[in-house]
């Protein structure tokens, strides 16, 4: 684990340049100044209501920086397969059955529905049983899974934006994440994440930002 | 149809048919508003023929409104919205008066063609731009 954040890459998969992170009037962090490489993983920290949350949103491109730019691979706006986000809310609806909710996600996404690949997922998070199960018969760790298991889909190097992702998770739930992210960070993906460290597999490695120092 | 919009379509179809009650709320709201009116202001023929047109339209937009509320709400509150940002913004008032015109003509004993051409012509332009416009709407709204 190392920590600050590294030399400035020009095609580097995200680069925040001079970002202010507002939520409604209130300034939060400004001058934020970050790369995330190829293959990294950048840890975001900081005490509640400090701008986690809002940074995540703005990464994934659900908002516009009050000062500053963000790049994408050296473009300004992310592509829709560039970034893949996934909030706080799993996204999912009560009445879909788990392979429903799954299948909506990865089609809006423009993802190919491998029934194969999309059963191998469901294995990997545990939910083969419950995959014809109404979402809202699920616990909320369950949920957590389903909405996680859109990951398991995901082949290409693209940057991962996962807030507070452990939330939920029992040992092994956060055990089968460290393995995505650990097979996603070895194919040339990118991670920015929230969450609790001690989640976070001690095999993997990552540079932290601390946006308590960065406060504006 | 893009794949985007056909997940969409077939998830907001799947869920209308699992909440059945939900779906039907409009259309009861419509039958019973229209069906309110010859109590309300007498059953004389000439008088509801004469408002029949506004008064179906002005009903079928407001029964619309229920549904509007559900469109995003549910979506926001569960995080679909961040996942999506892009649904549909309904153009009505150019539609209520196209929409006025033709029932009016039908009742007149004339053709309706010309106003059901600018209803299609609404239609197509809507599908094409709403997305867009509703997008960027969405996007104020979230952030």
């Amino acid at each position: 684990m190392q920590t600050s954040p590294s030399a400035p890459n020009h095609a580097a998969p995200l680069a925040v340049r001079g970002v202010a992170v507002e939520r409604g009037a209130r300034r939060l962090v400004s001058g934020l100044d970050f790369e995330l490489q190829a293959g990294e993983m950048l840890w975001v920290r900081g005490s509640n209501g400090r701008g986690k949350t809002s940074l995540l949103r703005l990464v994934a491109g659900l908002g516009t920086p009050a000062h500053g730019q963000m790049l994408y691979d050296g473009r300004a706006r992310p592509s829709q397969r560039h970034v893949v986000y996934v909030g706080h809310a799993n996204a999912l609806k009560e009445d879909l059955s788990v392979v429903e909710a799954l299948t909506f996600l990865l089609r809006i996404h423009g993802g190919r529905l491998d029934a194969a690949a999309l059963t191998d997922s469901l294995a990997h998070w545990g939910l083969t049983a419950l995959q014809h199960a109404p979402v809202r018969t699920l616990s909320q760790g369950q949920r957590r899974r389903v909405a996680l298991a859109r990951l398991c889909m995901e082949r290409r190097a693209s940057l991962w934006v996962l807030d507070e992702p452990f939330d939920a998770l029992d040992a092994e739930g956060a055990e089968r994440l460290n393995d995505l992210l650990a097979a996603h960070l070895q194919r040339g993906g990118s991670v920015l994440i929230t969450g609790h460290q001690h989640a976070l597999s001690t095999s993997l490695t990552w540079r932290e930002l601390d946006l308590d120092d960065r406060a504006a | 149809m893009p794949a985007f919009c056909r997940a969409l379509f077939v998830r907001d179809l799947r869920l209308a048919l699992r909440r059945r009650g939900e779906a039907l709320l409009p259309i009861g709201f419509f039958v019973v508003t229209v069906a309110l009116f010859p109590l309300g202001i007498g059953p004389e023929p000439q008088t509801l023929r004469a408002i029949a047109p506004g008064l179906m339209w002005v009903c079928a937009l407001l029964a619309s409104m229920l549904s509007v509320a559900q469109l995003f709400t549910a979506d926001h509150a569960d995080g679909t919205l961040d996942q999506l940002i892009v649904i549909v913004l309904p153009l009505c008032v150019p539609a209520l008066i196209f929409g006025t015109g033709a029932v009016a003509a039908v009742e007149g004993g004339q053709s309706a063609t010309a106003h059901c051409s600018l209803l299609g012509a609404l239609l197509i332009i809507t599908a094409l731009t709403a997305p867009l416009a509703s997008a960027a709407a969405l996007r104020l709204a979230v952030e």
